[in-house]
Order: C-alpha cells, then sequence, then structure tokens
C-alpha cells in the first residue's frame, strides 16, 4: 500500500521547484520527440532493419 | 524549581487546602484561584484575598505536559502554570488548553484538540458585536471563515488561573479559520476577548520543551491545519497556466514553421487477378526532411468487403526498411428497419524516424478470395507533425496539478466536515 506521508514528503522535498523542473523535462522532452519525428505512443506497429542485414532485398526491383 | 530560568523570582509555595500538598504558583500575587494536580480541590482568592473551597475538579486524562515545564518559544521562556479540560456543550467534545505565562508577553495558550496543537495568543484584532460575522479578513493574514459557534464548560483544571474558572458567565464563543491560522472570541455579558492562534506540527511543540514528551495520536482534521502540501495553490495554478501557454508555442511553432506535411507520392493499385494475395511495388519518391515521421493513408473503395496490407518500406539511399500492417473493412446494410455500416475505407499509418533520401514500398494486399477490393490507393504525407505528442505532453503538465487539487478539495471537506458553516454539500 502507498503510504500517504510519503508521497506528501516526496512533493515536499523540494516544494514548486521540483514541479518546474518537470515543467521543463516534459517540455524539453516534448521538443526532442517533435524535432526527431519519434512517437511517444504509436498505434502503427513498425518494425525497422537497419541496412548491413537487408541490403541486398533493396535490389529486388 | 521546576525548569523556570534562575532569573525569574522563585514560585510561591502554598498549601493545598484540602489535601495540603504543595502547590507551586509561578505568578505569585496574580493568581485568582488554582487548583491541586493531586486531589482537584479548586481553591479562590476572595476579595480581602483570603482562600476559599467549595468545589473538586475529577481528573479527566493525563496531561501532556506538566506543570512547571519551560517552553521556549520565539526566542522567550514560557512556564506552563495550568492546565484546563474544556467541553462544549452542544456536542460535548473536549478540547485541552495549556496556559503558559511570561512576565512580558503575559499569557499564551497551547490548544490540544484531538491530538492536534494550536498555539494561541492575544489578538490585536477587536470588533465589539461579532455575532452574524461569517468572514473577517485581516490584511496581514488574509480572509478568515467562521467554522463554529459554541458555548463551553470547564471539565478538569490543573495550575494557576487569573480569574475564577469556576463560574464562568454564559459566554459564547466563535472560531474563524484561515490555516494555519485561528481567529477566535469569547464574549460575556460584559466583555469580549478576541485570539489569534497559528497551527503547530509535533515536531515543532516538541522542539520548545527540553524534556521528553509522549505527544498525543492525532485524530482526523484540524479546523486550522493547513494543508499538507506546502504549494500556493495561486503559484502552482500560474505556473501550470506558463507551462500549458509554452507547450502550445511550442506546438504552433513546430506546425507552422518546421513540420509542414506535403505529399510525397500518390499511387493508385488495381486487382487485376482473382488471387487472394498479390505484391505491388511502388514507385521511387523523396523523403526531404531528416529524422521525420511520414504517415500512409490507405485509401479503398469497399463495399462489405475487407483487405489487409503488409507494407516494406525501403529507403533505397541507405538499405534501411520498415515493416507496418494495417487493415480496412467496411460493412453496411439495412436491418429491423435501419440502415447500419461499420469500419471505414481510410486508414493512416505513421511511421517515425525516416531518414532523408530515395524509397519505395512493396505492399502485400490480401482480401477475400470471393470478393474483389478493386483498388487501393496510397498517399505518403511526409513531416507529419505528431499531434499525439502534443496532447501526451499536455496530459503530463496538467496531470500533477489536477491531483494536487484533487488532493485539497478532499482534504478542505474532510477539515469542514465538522462545521455548520461548511462551504460544502455532504448529500
Amino acid at each position: 500500500m502507498i503510504n500517504k506521508e510519503a508521497i506528501t514528503k516526496f512533493i515536499n522535498i523540494k516544494g514548486l521547484k521540483a514541479y518546474v523542473a518537470f515543467i521543463l523535462f516534459v517540455l524539453g522532452g516534448f521538443l526532442y520527440l517533435q524535432l526527431n519525428g519519434i512517437m511517444l505512443y504509436n498505434s502503427t506497429s513498425t518494425e525497422h532493419e537497419a541496412a548491413e542485414r537487408t541490403y541486398s532485398s533493396n535490389h529486388h526491383k | 524549581m521546576i525548569g523556570i530560568n534562575s532569573k525569574y523570582p522563585s514560585p510561591l509555595v502554598v498549601p493545598c487546602t484540602k489535601c495540603h500538598k504543595v502547590i507551586k504558583l509561578y505568578t505569585h500575587q496574580k493568581a485568582a484561584s488554582f487548583c491541586c494536580s493531586h486531589c482537584g480541590a479548586y481553591t479562590l482568592y476572595d476579595k480581602q484575598k483570603t482562600l476559599t473551597s467549595n468545589y473538586t475538579f475529577s481528573k479527566i486524562k493525563n496531561k501532556t505536559f506538566e506543570i512547571g515545564t519551560v517552553f521556549k518559544i520565539e526566542g522567550l521562556e514560557f512556564v506552563l502554570i495550568s492546565f484546563i479540560a474544556k467541553e462544549e456543550t452542544s456536542y460535548k467534545t473536549m478540547w485541552f488548553e495549556y496556559i503558559l505565562f511570561h512576565p512580558v508577553e503575559g499569557y499564551w495558550t497551547l490548544n490540544e484538540s484531538d491530538g492536534h496543537f494550536t498555539l494561541i495568543k492575544p489578538s490585536k484584532y477587536y470588533l465589539k458585536a461579532p455575532e452574524n460575522i461569517k468572514n473577517i479578513n485581516l490584511p496581514e493574514k488574509g480572509q478568515y471563515h467562521l467554522y463554529s459557534k459554541y458555548k463551553y464548560k470547564v471539565k478538569h483544571a490543573e495550575g494557576e488561573f487569573f480569574d475564577d474558572i469556576s463560574i464562568k458567565p454564559n459566554s459564547s464563543s466563535a472560531d474563524y479559520v484561515n490555516p494555519p491560522y485561528l481567529l477566535s472570541y469569547e464574549k460575556t455579558k460584559d466583555e469580549i476577548f478576541w485570539y489569534h492562534g497559528e497551527y503547530i506540527d509535533h515536531s515543532t511543540v516538541k522542539s520548545w520543551v527540553n524534556v521528553d514528551v509522549d505527544m498525543p495520536v492525532k485524530e482526523g482534521i484540524a479546523p486550522n491545519q493547513p494543508y499538507s502540501l506546502n504549494f500556493s495553490p495561486d503559484a502552482l495554478t500560474k505556473i501550470t497556466f506558463v507551462s500549458i501557454a509554452l507547450i502550445f508555442i511550442c506546438q504552433f511553432i513546430l506546425s507552422g514553421f518546421i513540420t509542414i506535411p506535403k505529399v510525397s507520392h500518390k499511387e493508385s493499385f488495381y486487382q487485376n487477378d482473382s488471387l487472394s494475395q498479390r505484391t505491388y511495388v511502388s514507385a521511387p519518391f523523396e523523403i526531404t526532411e531528416n529524422n521525420s515521421a511520414a504517415d500512409f493513408d490507405i485509401i479503398g473503395n469497399l463495399d462489405n468487403n475487407w483487405l489487409e496490407t503488409d507494407f516494406t518500406l525501403v529507403n533505397e539511399t541507405t538499405g534501411d526498411q520498415y515493416y507496418f500492417s494495417g487493415s480496412l473493412e467496411r460493412y453496411s446494410g439495412y436491418t429491423d428497419g435501419e440502415s447500419w455500416s461499420e469500419g471505414s475505407n481510410e486508414e493512416t499509418l505513421t511511421v517515425t524516424q525516416l531518414k532523408k533520401g530515395k524509397y519505395h514500398f512493396n505492399v502485400l494486399v490480401t482480401n477475400d478470395i470471393h470478393n474483389r477490393f478493386r483498388i487501393l490507393t496510397v498517399v505518403v504525407n511526409q513531416n507529419v507533425n505528431l499531434i499525439s505528442n502534443f496532447i501526451y505532453a499536455l496530459l503530463l503538465l496538467t496531470a500533477f496539478p489536477l491531483y494536487v487539487n484533487y488532493r485539497r478539495t478532499r482534504f478542505d471537506r474532510k477539515q469542514w466536515y465538522n462545521s455548520n458553516y461548511s462551504p460544502y454539500n455532504y448529500d
């Protein structure tokens, strides 16, 4: 069972500073994902195979 | 002498009028009455300063602090001169008051109620007729809200008192709360006293005394107990709004200037056989942005039919391959006088982290062998904006303030539950 006092103590350690740090983390993470074309959750299941193993299959055309 | 600073005079020692045991009067001639800790006999100085005793208090509970204990509060040394147990006349709830004395500051009270402590001092605030007042605003502290109105009687007492506590006149009292602060008055026929209190946690109370104390167990939430999270609600709200504004601005800039979708390729494939599977190879197309995401919109023209697609996207520049799949199904009919339809002729498949380069895709289409799909169109949109990341980030930013707000509301509802003036409805 989660100890409510422990949660309260944890959140109070740095007060609002912890929340501001969390906001910066979320904003930074959001920009990183958007600028690198990464989806946090993609409903399209995609597998990626690097070129070394499959290069020969590119020439089937 | 028990603990009091040596610069103070020694307490006046008098015998109990009933059991003759020693009673120490720390306030000397200021004591108007005293009550024996041993037998409970209450003794009063009359106007001629002679002693009369006609009342005995029975013991209610063991005190948390002993008479004579020194409290060092705000750099000042107070001595505990008396203990009073009071009972509210309507609901029979009881609380305990430890009266502290300092030669300059006078009398302060440490109030113990359900294991919670409040330090009470005489207040500078004064209002002659507060009976109909529900809210009081003190500029330096904020808004105080009426929590309770009550009358009380003294159930037990020990130590010395500056007035006669046995014949309490018909006084009425009220508490106004603005956690951690408390504003109270006690009004008699002739006068009104105002007090200001502040909630004190156990560790602070313990730090005031130099002796080991078994603190009482806290029960419930005190009327002036502050919410445990030490966030200012206003600061939390402001920071949350600023963070939400920032993420909207980021999303606006990204979608307006950086991730601008454009169609890279559009191609239709036709079924020219009666097989259940065949593979189509697309014409080559360019992905011009590095580390971008692309949407593959698959569009069919199905009618009570289905098909499945398995894509192999090939980067002809690097040789990387991406595998992904999707399906379409579309059914409609007319049943029990009502038309219905389910499924869709369109689906979007998103492929992420694509390097720029020349691509083509192979698509294996599987369909019902008895039912042709006729045409399948694939549209490739490159450099799409991933709106789902924006929604997740927004949810993450609002989750914490929503959680804090939920806890605060729950706390407030519980805190006001015992009040006749609660702003909450508990039905």
